[in-house]
């Protein structure tokens, strides 16, 4: 079964996230910021990160390299969710180490095709 | 030596100063500008999030993650998304105008994205509303379509906003979207029957801010920014766009784009 970790502080959009991920048959662990997300995956590393970039703590940009650099998760794959308020963010995303990005706004259906293209990713 | 008379001293003194007045004011100003921006910018970072959360609630709900909702509520759940998805693509549109007026600092990342799959999306986000209002929505693709060199999101986004447009301003008849290849690049064509233009309007539309200067003109209006806004963005992608209206009306709306592998 495919693990994903949902690291997103919106409450609404992290349940959102796991309730859709849930119904596609996903194995789905979610937390709100950026220091339990490191545990939680060296815990249990998922094959998959969704990353927030705004998150308490800890940026997404940080958990992308400190997962990165860890030989527990520098496996998994991750995509970093950004608002994009400023040049330069997509960047920044790839070179902390994110296989893919997504803008927001966008919808679950966007979303989950962005996985499925992550996940196909050699 | 050449002798300067006082009043040649004194006009080239006060030139002087004068020019340097200009470029301190040009300096201040163009720093409030970036500011104005930065505002804006962040702004709009803050509408994200609400919008994302509404958005993939009404997906969620659509597609059945929620369970089974009524039969009779379907429909407006489905127009709630519509238009979540039209403000959505509004806000977008907004965040880049301000990093290019305002900012100055737009940053787009040109790939390899495949013919079909833009012209598959900007397909699938205005079915429902084009069957809604009962026009028919045509799609034609040449087969073996090289991919595009575009910015994935933003070259699918002006795509969709076309049809969008052309739903809108069609007078008659059905609306179609064809793509096919023009010698390195691929051209997106929106055809439709459109309003009669005075002379000139075709062309006079695609100044960025043309539907702020003709409030009073309904006839060739435009959908969400503009179509200038349109073939400003479709140009720092590396591609162009085209608008034409024949005396019948028949009006055709082009995104062109790159074709992967003869990039210049």
């Amino acid at each position: 079964m495919t693990r994903i970790l949902v690291v997103e502080d919106e409450a609404s959009i992290a349940e959102n996230m796991a309730a859709l991920l849930t119904a596609k048959g996903y194995v789905v662990a979610s937390c709100g910021d950026g220091a339990q997300a490191l545990e939680m995956a060296r815990k249990e590393p998922p094959d998959l990160v969704l990353l927030d970039v705004m998150l308490p703590l800890i940026s997404g940009f940080d958990v992308c390299k400190m997962l990165r650099a860890d030989p527990k998760t520098s496996k998994a794959k991750i995509l970093m969710v950004t608002g994009l308020d400023r040049g330069g963010d997509v960047e920044t995303a790839f070179a902390a180490g994110a296989n893919d990005y997504l803008v927001k706004p966008f919808d679950s259906d966007r979303l989950f095709k962005k996985i499925q293209k992550v996940l196909a990713s050699v | 030596m050449t002798q300067v008379s006082p009043l040649a001293a004194f006009l080239l003194g006060a030139a002087a100063g004068a020019l340097a007045a200009a470029l301190a004011a040009t300096v201040i100003l163009r720093e409030r500008l970036r500011l104005y921006g930065r505002l804006l910018s962040f702004c709009l970072h803050e509408l994200n999030t609400p919008l994302t959360a509404v958005s993939m609630t009404v997906v969620n709900l659509l597609s059945g993650v929620f369970g089974e909702i009524p039969q009779e509520q379907f429909k407006w759940i489905e127009m709630s998304h519509d238009q979540a998805s039209r403000l959505g693509a509004l806000l977008c549109e907004v965040r880049d105008l301000v990093h290019l007026e305002l900012g100055q600092d737009l940053r787009v990342r040109i790939t390899p994205v495949p013919a079909l799959a833009i012209f598959e999306d900007a397909l699938s986000v205005n079915r429902r509303a084009y069957s809604q209002a009962s026009v028919e929505l045509r799609g034609e693709i040449e087969p073996g379509l090289p991919r595009c060199m575009t910015d994935e999101s933003r070259g699918a986004r002006s795509l969709a906003d076309l049809l969008f447009h052309a739903r809108k301003f069609r007078v008659s008849g059905d609306v179609l979207l064809r793509a096919a290849r023009r010698d390195a690049k691929v051209v997106f064509e929106v055809v439709y029957v459109g309003p009669i233009p005075n002379p000139g309007q075709a062309q006079n539309s695609l100044d960025l801010f043309y539907p702020v200067m003709n409030t009073g003109s309904q006839v060739l209006s435009a959908t969400g920014l503009g179509l200038g806004f349109t073939r400003e963005l479709m140009r720092r992608l590396g591609g162009d766009f085209e608008f034409d209206v024949d005396s019948s009306g028949k009006a055709r709306l082009a995104l062109i784009m790159e074709a992967e592998g003869t990039a210049q």
